[in-house]
């Protein structure tokens, strides 16, 4: 039932998907959930790695997933920060969408 | 008397820290801090000058030598940062010291009100250090520094009042000219280093020594000398000899290098005392005395070297009788009693050419401090048609001017007599008995031109006098009530140096007059014999040298006082006179003598027309197109729009950012895939 | 596996604890002390700043402690001291970690002595500007002697995180809201480009020690694409071109003395970290000679655009921004020769010790920056500079000399440390074309930075402008700085023989 090929399919669809997203939509909001997009869809090729070597090294697989857990950890402080820099961005620019923030330049 | 070799050092090096004292930190200390690091150090200079020189006097040794330091050695080459102390180097070392020093006490009064007291100070400091190098130096590279030295604090000198453009022109005219000596001077230098492969001036006599004794082998001489192998070492002493006294032509303004020197009269007037009179401008002089072995081996050299300076003493002399600033008479004056010394050297009077350099020091000085305080009195007013009748306000000086003139002029017993007899009697037994025996038309000629410029300096000497300080006030209205006689530290100088006018000669009285109070015979030629320049004139029995020396002494004092005679008939009972012959007959010959023979037109159309032109052309050519225009501009330009270009392409837009970031990255990809791929 | 903390393990982490303890003391004394003003944001807080440059002080004490980071090399006369894995492999105490821990320090010491003044002129004074640097400092610490991805990932992202923040401290002001957004949105972007890579190389060899990039056995295909994803983590980090859009326009909104802190500490722990990659990676595994030529390309791209682009900035934060990005280029170099490792492996020296120069005169510049523009932005232009020279000589002066120092003139330590890489570049062979590069853009270069000295001393100032001034902490650090520039360059050989000492530790 496992493949390693089918799962890393599926994390670099994850994460092409969040880079389309950072990359084409205008609201910050939506960028930050594409981002988060992009580290869940390593944390699934992470697993599956570890799955993948869970077979002949036990040590090698754990591994893997004591990552995974970190990225989730850090991912949700970036998230934190994120949100509170859109809030920054909401009071003084009353906007969220990132093709607004150009004042500088050059 | 013992006297500590490492003192000699002591000499130079302290006007450098009055130099140093006064530069850095003259402008925060005030002028009492000024004048007194800018005054005692050469003071305590001329101290141990004064000391060393008794030193020597009391010991069997002929120099003392202090080394500093090993300052280059390269393989075979060294040289020492090296001072020599010999009789030479005392008596110029005496002159620099204490004149030097006198002439720094006068101008903590002369330069009072001055803005810029703290760097006038510290550049006559550095001036004297350089001096002192120079006349110190053990080789002909410490020469050299303190060569160029002196040139450079002249040149700072000269433009000191830096505002006022002509100042600065001054200053440049004198360092170009010198820089043209100076080429001269080096490959001089070059030469007697491939000759004699040494520049230590007491190697190059051993060698000079080794080529004038014919049976003593060659050995001191530079063995490696293939490229002279076909040249006889005759051509090439005449050669170095030459390129040398190009050098002293730049510094010590003779033809064809004199113009820089009246023009340098733009600098203070104790600057034109201390360099311009009493010490910078004798280098050349005693840069000849110093290898006067080496020149005395070419007669050619010293031939041109008479003729130059004959030639230049009558020329400024004749400059000097129409010229109406003050300082620009003593200046031509100046440059006309340098050509007596290079005429005496030509003549082979090495003493009377240094006797000169010592009692010119002394008057010249007093006459250039004795204009200080004119144009001191007249604030800045160098024009003598708007003085006359100065004697009623500044007796005093009118005293100190009557005694400058009747020392340069030659008048009996004042020191300029005693030396400028010396010269003129060689000069004199050169034409009218010949040192081998034949007498040579061109030594009476140039006898003559000395002679007749001994009246022309009684005369515009005199006659600088009657229009300064005889005759009808021509004073402005507003100055007359103002004109005063000097105070402070000036007078003092002032009558140090009439004294040291009057009684100098004393210095190295002639067998001859060895009956004067206080010589007796064994005192006579001190100065020669000290220095161990004195040539006696050999081949005549001593009556007959007597008679020539009576009849020399007697034209001569005759010449100078015709020329003074006629000075006070002239400018004093028969003025109308010389109007007549100055607005009549002599109309053409005065026009020639104001512009000065029209020496700077020359040198404006041959060389320095055709060099701006030839500047110009490149300067368009090479500098603007080429260098600015192709080169520099160009590739400013170029690299300022691709500047532009790039920041431009921050166009401030995050998902730009986000692409050229995610391209980035993905370019790399790419090649890193590809790659893998092949080599897969 | 049974954890075993030993003292190793304790010394290893004493700077990088002390500058967290730090950092939480001042939040903490920010909190407690509300009478007499201090609660003012407006207030110059001179007791957080004491707080701060005290624990500064212990941390880089601690470094100097017997088995600390950096006693070995410091105390054992050129022999490399002996380095220990600790924390199961997560961190390593070395000399290496150890040199570049005491740059981030110093810098972290220097940013809180100048920000008191600026901070409460702008009235912005508010204790968390500090508690931020000394916790993003403790990170930073802790990635330069990070030796596993986790380690390296964790700490990046804390450090990150604290400067994302510093970008936007100035809540008022619009540019800052702009900057933090640019840089969060991006470096966000690239922590998902460097997460895979790592994720690519765990995948490659099972295992996440830097140790296994070394490892023959790997998928070289994974681990080749692994390797350069997380260069491209790396490069955003140092603002390495193409990577380097955020950096003008985080430096220009944030405060001054942050942009300083930003530039230096951040480049100085990513320059580290990256430097323990190439060495590991170029030491005999499956990863590709490619590798080093794309480093080499990055670094010609990035020393010529950084400094083009730099040309045209009136802006003077954004015009030292671009010149940060240029001196990433040049300290590309090393990284460079690291990685090809010959013709001896302790080319990367030159790494470590430019980026002393470049704390010394990067602080030194951000700080005039931050006196005369007053928390003002609109005083951030060139013209604002103008005949500064006659008001405030000696911070004329220190900018003076940091911007040479900067442009490498001799006589500053810039001129020492540019010296040194490209001397190394020189003798390496195949890099040559890099020291030609990179000296070319340094005379380019020098165009810009003589700009604000021109107009520093040759130009009549314009309107008479207040800046920060009598104020002791911002001047300690211009003499500081603009002593230390110089000084270094007439004895730099004994921190040049710490760097040497310090990479040997890495490279064996």
């Amino acid at each position: 039932m496992f493949s390693l090929t089918s799962c890393l399919y599926i994390s670099a669809f994850l994460f092409s998907t969040g880079v389309y997203g950072v990359l084409g939509r205008r609201n910050i909001l939506v960028v930050l959930m594409s981002l988060e997009l992009m580290l869940n869809a390593v944390n699934l090729a992470l697993v599956a790695f570890g799955r993948a070597y869970a077979a002949q090294d036990l040590a090698a697989a754990h591994t893997g997933q004591i990552f995974a857990l970190m990225v989730i950890a850090v991912a949700a402080a970036e998230a934190a920060v994120g949100l509170s820099i859109v809030l920054l961005v909401w009071r003084r620019w009353q906007s969220i969408d990132v093709r607004d923030l150009c004042r500088m330049h050059g | 008397m013992d006297f500590n070799p490492s003192l000699l050092a002591l000499i130079p090096i302290l006007p450098l820290i009055g130099f140093v004292l006064n530069g850095c930190f003259g402008n925060r200390m005030g002028r009492q801090f000024v004048s007194i690091v800018g005054c005692a150090l050469p003071i305590t200079s001329f101290v141990i000058a004064f000391r060393a020189f008794q030193a020597l006097r009391g010991s069997e040794s002929e120099a003392i030598r202090h080394t500093l330091f090993e300052w280059i050695h390269v393989g075979s080459f060294q040289v020492d940062m090296a001072f020599t102390f010999d009789g030479l180097s005392a008596v110029m070392c005496l002159v620099v010291t204490g004149i030097g020093s006198l002439i720094h006490l006068y101008s903590t009064g002369y330069m009072r009100g001055d803005k810029s007291y703290a760097r006038f100070f510290a550049y006559l400091n550095l001036f004297t250090a350089f001096m002192l190098m120079l006349v110190l130096g053990d080789n002909l590279l410490v020469l050299f520094v303190g060569w160029e030295g002196v040139g450079l604090c002249s040149y700072l000198l000269i433009g000191f009042w830096h505002e006022d453009a002509a100042n600065c022109d001054a200053g440049r005219k004198a360092f170009i000219f010198n820089r043209v000596g100076d080429l001269g001077f080096l490959i001089g230098v070059f030469l007697i280093f491939t000759l004699f492969g040494s520049v230590n001036f007491a190697e190059i006599l051993v060698g000079v020594e080794s080529i004038s004794d014919v049976t003593a082998p060659a050995s001191s001489l530079n063995s490696a000398m293939p490229m002279w192998g076909t040249v006889a070492i005759g051509t090439l002493i005449t050669a170095i000899t030459l390129c040398l006294f190009v050098g002293a032509t730049g510094k010590s303004a003779q033809i064809p290098l004199f113009p820089w020197l009246p023009d340098a009269m733009a600098g203070p007037t104790p600057v034109s005392a201390l360099i311009h009179a009493a010490t910078m401008v004798t280098s050349g002089v005693y840069l000849c005395c110093r290898l006067m072995p080496l020149f005395s081996l070419s007669p050619q050299t010293l031939g041109v070297i008479a003729a130059i300076g004959a030639c230049t003493a009558l020329l400024a002399a004749l400059i000097a009788l129409s010229q109406t600033d003050i300082k620009k008479v003593l200046a031509y004056s100046t440059v006309s009693q340098l050509g007596y010394m290079f005429f005496a050297i030509g003549m082979g009077a090495y003493s009377a050419a240094l006797f000169h350099v010592v009692t010119h020091a002394f008057f010249k000085a007093l006459l250039f401090l004795g204009s200080g305080s004119v144009i001191h009195a007249m604030h800045h007013e160098q024009d003598m048609r708007k003085m006359g009748g100065l004697r009623r306000q500044l007796p005093f000086t009118h005293l100190i001017f009557i005694i400058g003139t009747l020392a340069i002029a030659g008048v009996p017993f004042f020191s300029g007599f005693f030396s400028k007899d010396e010269i003129l009697f060689s000069g004199f037994f050169a034409a009218f008995h010949g040192h081998d025996g034949h007498v040579h038309f061109q030594d009476q000629l140039f006898w003559g031109m000395a002679t007749l410029t001994a009246g022309l300096t009684a005369f515009y000497m005199l006659r600088m006098v009657a229009l300064t300080f005889w005759g009808k006030s021509n004073v402005d209205d507003k100055l007359v009530d103002h004109v005063h006689e000097p105070g402070g530290w000036m007078p003092f100088s002032l009558a140090v140096l009439a004294v040291l006018s009057v009684f100098g000669g004393i210095l190295n009285v002639p067998e001859l007059l060895h009956w004067l109070p206080f010589v007796g015979e064994e005192r006579t030629f001190l100065l020669g014999n000290f220095t161990g320049l004195h040539h006696a004139h050999t081949g005549i029995d001593l009556d007959a040298l007597h008679k020539l020396e009576w009849t020399s002494l007697i034209i001569s004092v005759g010449v100078g006082a015709t020329g003074l005679a006629a000075a006070w008939y002239l400018y004093g009972p028969g003025r109308a006179l010389l109007d007549g012959f100055v607005n009549g007959a002599g109309k053409k010959l005065v026009r020639i003598s104001e512009n000065k023979f029209y020496i700077d037109e020359v040198y404006q159309i041959l060389i320095v027309t055709p060099f701006q032109f030839a500047s110009y052309v490149m300067f368009i050519l090479i500098d603007r197109f080429l260098i600015d225009g192709v080169m520099v501009g160009g590739s400013a330009l170029v690299v300022r729009s691709f500047g532009e270009f790039f920041r431009r392409m921050q166009s401030g837009f995050v998902p730009a950012y986000l692409l050229t970031f995610g391209c980035g990255a993905l370019v790399l990809l790419f090649i890193m895939m590809s790659l893998l791929n092949g080599a897969g | 596996m049974p954890i075993n903390l030993v003292s190793a393990d304790y010394a290893a982490i004493l700077p990088a604890v002390i500058l967290i303890a730090t950092g939480l003391a001042v939040l903490i004394a920010d909190l407690f002390v509300t009478d007499d003003g201090y609660d003012n944001p407006s207030s110059e807080k001179s007791h957080l700043v004491w707080i701060g440059v005290c624990g500064a002080a212990l941390a880089f004490a601690a470094l100097f402690v017997p088995s600390g980071l950096l006693f070995g090399a410091w105390s054992e006369n050129g022999v490399a001291s002996g380095s220990e894995v600790v924390f199961l492999g997560a961190l390593r105490l070395d000399a290496f970690g150890g040199f570049a821990a005491a740059i981030i320090i110093v810098a972290a010491g220097l940013t809180t002595l100048s920000s008191g003044g600026y901070l409460a002129a702008q009235g912005q004074n508010r204790g968390e500007f500090y508690g931020l640097v000394y916790l993003g400092g403790g990170a930073m610490v802790l990635l330069a002697q990070a030796t596993n991805l986790i380690s390296i990932f964790v700490a990046i992202e804390t450090l990150s995180l604290t400067v994302y923040v510093l970008a936007g401290f100035f809540r008022k002001w619009k540019l800052g809201a702009e900057g933090a957004a640019k840089y969060f949105i991006l470096g966000a972007f690239s922590s998902g480009f460097l997460l895979l890579g790592m994720a690519f190389v765990y995948g490659a060899t099972g295992e996440i020690s830097l140790a296994a990039l070394g490892k023959s056995t790997a998928d070289p295909y994974l681990m080749n694409v692994g390797l350069l994803l997380i260069l491209v983590g790396f490069g955003f980090k140092v603002g390495a071109v193409p990577f380097h859009s955020w950096v003008p326009d985080a430096y220009q909104g944030a405060p001054a003395t942050a942009a300083g802190w930003m530039a230096v500490a951040v480049k100085v722990c990513s320059f580290a970290a990256l430097i323990r990659v190439v060495v590991a990676a170029g030491q005999g595994g499956v990863a590709d000679a490619a590798i080093g030529k794309m480093l080499a390309a990055l670094a010609v791209v990035t020393m010529v655009l950084g400094n083009l682009a730099a040309l045209n900035q009136t802006n003077i934060k954004r015009m030292l921004a671009y010149s940060g990005i240029a001196h990433s280029g040049y300290l590309l170099i090393p990284v460079v020769l690291a990685f090809q490792g010959t013709p001896d492996p302790k080319v990367g020296a030159g790494a470590l010790f430019y980026l002393v120069a470049y704390l010394l005169m990067t602080i030194g510049a951000f700080t005039v920056v931050a006196m005369v523009s007053n928390g003002d932005t609109d005083r951030e232009e060139l013209e604002s500079y103008n005949g500064l020279a006659k008001r405030q000589p000696f911070v004329a002066f220190a900018m003076t000399v940091s911007l040479l120092s900067l442009a490498g003139m001799p006589g500053t330590v810039g001129f020492l440390g540019k010296l040194t890489i490209f001397k190394d570049a020189v003798y390496s062979g195949p890099y040559l074309y890099l020291a030609f590069v990179g000296i070319l853009a340094s005379l380019v270069s020098v165009y810009y930075y003589l700009r604000p000295i021109v107009a520093m001393y040759f130009r009549e100032e314009g309107e008479t402008i207040e800046i920060v001034e009598n104020n002791w902490g911002v001047k300690l650090t211009l003499v500081l700085t603009s002593f230390g520039t110089i000084a270094l360059f007439f004895c730099g050989k004994s921190v040049h023989e710490l760097s040497v000492r310090s990479i040997q530790s890495i490279t064996g």
